[in-house]
């Protein structure tokens, strides 16, 4: 075989004038490999030598050939300076080392484009690896952690509710009540207790009444009950057997993997509000019918049916009460204005002590019950450490996952593609999500700050804990995901405590309408200032909220009005603005800060009488 | 005398480049001349002076072209770049720098420095 090249077409610049890829794609490149192998002037050992170095170089094929003749021209150099071919393969020296030093030198002089592509790939390999590896570290590290809830929160709200004996709960008496009202699992309680909703002059008045008048037995038995000290209703996440005749069974509303106090059902709130709208109407019913002490007594059983609501410390236990307060205050307010011949001094008096001696005088809406919430919350999906720190568990994502009490979160087996996700994004999540000692720290600050507003009059409200909860949400994604069991978990508690403060600007003004009443029996007149009512007929003239100012006073027309300026903060007079349901409209009753108040209609908020009356 | 891999490892490119100083050679030729002008010490196999070849390609200090021989095959032949040629000349320094201090030493067989306190 002959070297010449015109019969191999092999020397470098052949390379140049064919596309790799087709040189590839046709096997072109091999061919020409073998061929020059065949057609090299050099004798089977040193040919298999050169076979053996090339293939093992594994370089691409351009740099192979050129490997190759250099090779092969080396050898035949050799031969020609009378070297024998052991002598030649002996100082050649080791074939797989010499492929190996050839390849790694060869690779060096590729051109730049290839070996940035090169050291990118490296990069990247080993930054995937390194995130292969800390992805499961992390894992490890997620997985080993496991939540120990150590308090039964669920058995410390209990427990003052199980010492109560049982001839002094209410509850089993408001349950036998509520059955003779037809209340059942699959009534509406709505539509049933329609009647109570009715008003003197609605269209649907005298069914109102005559309903009344016909579940008298159930309306005395709901008096009796909240004559009751106490609710005495154990609460949890399922219902007793012997409410089960009211609600039902409470199958499927189990969700085993909420934490229990998160968890607890509280139905009886819908029927305690049921039942104190009842004795309103039924109050109104009586003022038309002469009957004073009827009127009394129901507002006082709407009262202790207000305060049995709170027996429970969450937030919506506090709404409903503050709620029912309320709905005691407009019929005491209408009643005073429509019927005040009806009631006498003493039942004037009477009223106005249980109003104000109402939940010891603070309507409030209390926090305690949502940090038990939260702490429940916190110890059922975080480790502990026993110092107060600890970090998420795979329990608590999956907890969070289910926050929204989807029905579906069950304590089965998840879904393969869940258990997949939890391993992806679970680990991220727990280094993500801040630690427990930080996470309560956090929780800790906006609750201070949730109470701290609370115990402000409205008219030195700082909406600290809004701005905090918003500062917190608003700082950006990991920061809202750090901190994600806070905002999902805190209620609007300012909305909260806004409501109680209007409750309380109520309950001022009904207590001072009926001074005004009283004084007026007495002298024959309306007062021309509320001062003269201080202090016989009131300890001092109640603030309003809005500005911390008296609360407004003025004689219309010969008949008394009471009133707030405001969230605009402007007196106008006791102006009322209403909605198309004749009631005020909220703008002037919901609390804005000064640099919002020019958002709020003119007008002030009038307390007393109803502008609806 | 079989030199040390390591001395091998930064005597060899000087060699070469110092060869190439005198004008291009190609692979068989750069063999034969280590083993003959260094008497046999530099004598590294084709497995090694290859790849040396290559690395100093792709360092710039030489460059390779593909031209005929007398014989009419096809021969890879190499010479100095510029860049080359400036690296030669500083290992040259450092050899010369290196084999002054080794010698003050007594390890080149020259009488050692006065301060050395060894006695011959």
């Amino acid at each position: 075989m002959s070297g010449n090249q015109s019969t191999t077409g092999t020397h470098v610049g052949y390379y140049r004038r064919r596309s790799p890829l087709v040189r590839f794609f046709t096997g072109q490149s091999r061919k020409d490999f073998e061929r020059l192998m065949a057609n090299c002037d050099l004798p089977d050992p040193l040919r298999g030598l050169v076979r053996t170095v090339v293939k093992r170089c594994r370089l691409w094929p351009r740099e192979r050939h050129e490997v190759a003749l250099e090779l092969i021209a080396h050898f035949q150099d050799g031969l020609d300076a009378g070297r024998s071919e052991d002598e030649l393969i002996k100082s050649f020296g080791d074939p797989e080392q010499a492929a190996r030093l050839i390849r790694r030198a060869k690779k060096r002089n590729r051109p730049l484009w290839w070996r940035a592509m090169r050291r990118t790939r490296q990069t990247i390999g080993v930054l995937i690896l390194a995130l292969i590896f800390l992805h499961v570290a992390l894992i490890i590290r997620f997985y080993a952690a496991s939540p120990s809830p150590e308090i039964d929160y669920l058995a410390r709200i209990n427990a003052p509710i199980a010492a109560v004996p049982e001839e002094e709960r209410a509850w089993p008496r408001y349950r036998e009540a509520l059955l003779m009202l037809g209340v059942t699992p699959d009534a509406n309680v709505r539509e049933l207790l329609a009647p109570a909703d009715a008003r003197p002059g609605d269209d649907e008045w005298d069914e109102s009444r005559t309903f009344l008048i016909e579940h008298q037995a159930a309306l005395e038995l709901l008096r009796r009950a909240a004559e009751q000290p106490a609710l005495g209703l154990e609460v949890g996440a399922g219902y007793a057997p012997d409410d089960q005749v009211l609600w039902g069974s409470d199958e499927e509303l189990h969700v085993p993997i909420l934490p229990p106090v998160f968890h607890t059902l509280l139905p009886h709130l819908v029927n305690l509000r049921g039942a104190g709208r009842l004795l309103y109407a039924d109050a109104y019913r009586a003022a038309e019918d002469g009957q004073s002490e009827r009127v009394a007594e129901n507002v006082r059983a709407a009262l202790r049916i207000g305060e049995h609501a709170a027996e429970h410390p969450f937030i919506v236990n506090d709404l409903v009460s503050v709620a029912i307060f309320q709905g005691a205050l407009d019929v005491v307010g209408d009643v005073l204005h429509d019927h005040a011949s009806i009631l006498s001094d003493d039942d004037l008096r009477i009223i106005a002590h249980s109003i104000a001696a109402w939940r010891g005088g603070k309507v409030q809406v209390r926090v305690d019950g949502e940090r038990m919430v939260f702490e429940d919350v916190v110890q059922h999906i975080y480790s502990d450490d026993g110092h107060g720190g600890g970090r998420l568990t795979p329990e608590g994502l999956r907890v969070l996952q289910h926050l929204d009490l989807s029905m579906s979160a069950t304590t089965d087996a998840p879904p393969l593609s869940e258990v997949v996700m939890d391993a992806l994004l679970g680990p991220l999540a727990g280094v993500t999500m801040a630690d427990r000692r930080s996470l309560m720290r956090t929780y800790d600050e906006i609750m201070g700050a949730i109470e701290r507003d609370a115990s402000r009059p409205m008219w030195e409200w700082q909406n600290e804990a809004d701005r905090k909860i918003h500062r917190l949400v608003a700082e950006g994604f990991l920061t809202k995901v750090r901190y994600a069991p806070i905002w999902m978990l805190t209620p609007a508690l300012t909305n909260a405590a806004m409501s109680a403060n209007r409750t309380v600007q109520s309950r001022d003004a009904i207590l001072t309408a009926i001074a005004l009443e009283l004084h007026r029996r007495r002298h024959g007149e309306w007062p021309d200032s509320l001062e003269q009512l201080v202090p016989h007929l009131l300890p001092a003239v109640p603030p309003d909220q809005f500005d911390g100012r008296p609360i407004r006073y003025r004689v219309i027309d010969g008949k008394p009005r009471l009133y707030s300026v405001g969230a605009n903060r402007e007196d106008h007079g006791g102006i009322a603005v209403l909605d198309e349901r004749g009631q005020t409209i909220r703008q002037l009753f919901r609390w804005v800060p000064t640099d919002r108040v020019h958002e709020v209609p003119n007008g002030d908020w009038v307390l007393w009488p109803r502008p609806t009356r | 005398m079989r030199i040390e891999r390591e001395l091998m490892r930064g005597a060899g490119p000087v060699a070469v480049l110092k060869l190439l100083q005198a004008g291009e050679k190609y692979g068989y030729e750069l063999v034969e001349q280590l083993a003959a002008r260094s008497e046999g010490v530099l004598d590294m196999g084709q497995s090694t002076l290859y790849p040396m070849l290559y690395n100093l390609e792709a360092k710039g200090w030489i460059k390779s072209t593909w031209r005929d021989s007398e014989t009419g095959r096809k021969r890879r032949y190499y010479s100095l770049t510029g860049k080359g040629k400036r690296r030669l000349a500083t290992e040259e320094e450092q050899w010369r720098s290196l084999a002054g201090a080794m010698g003050k030493l007594g390890i080149l067989g020259q009488k050692p420095a006065a301060n050395m306190g060894v006695t011959t």
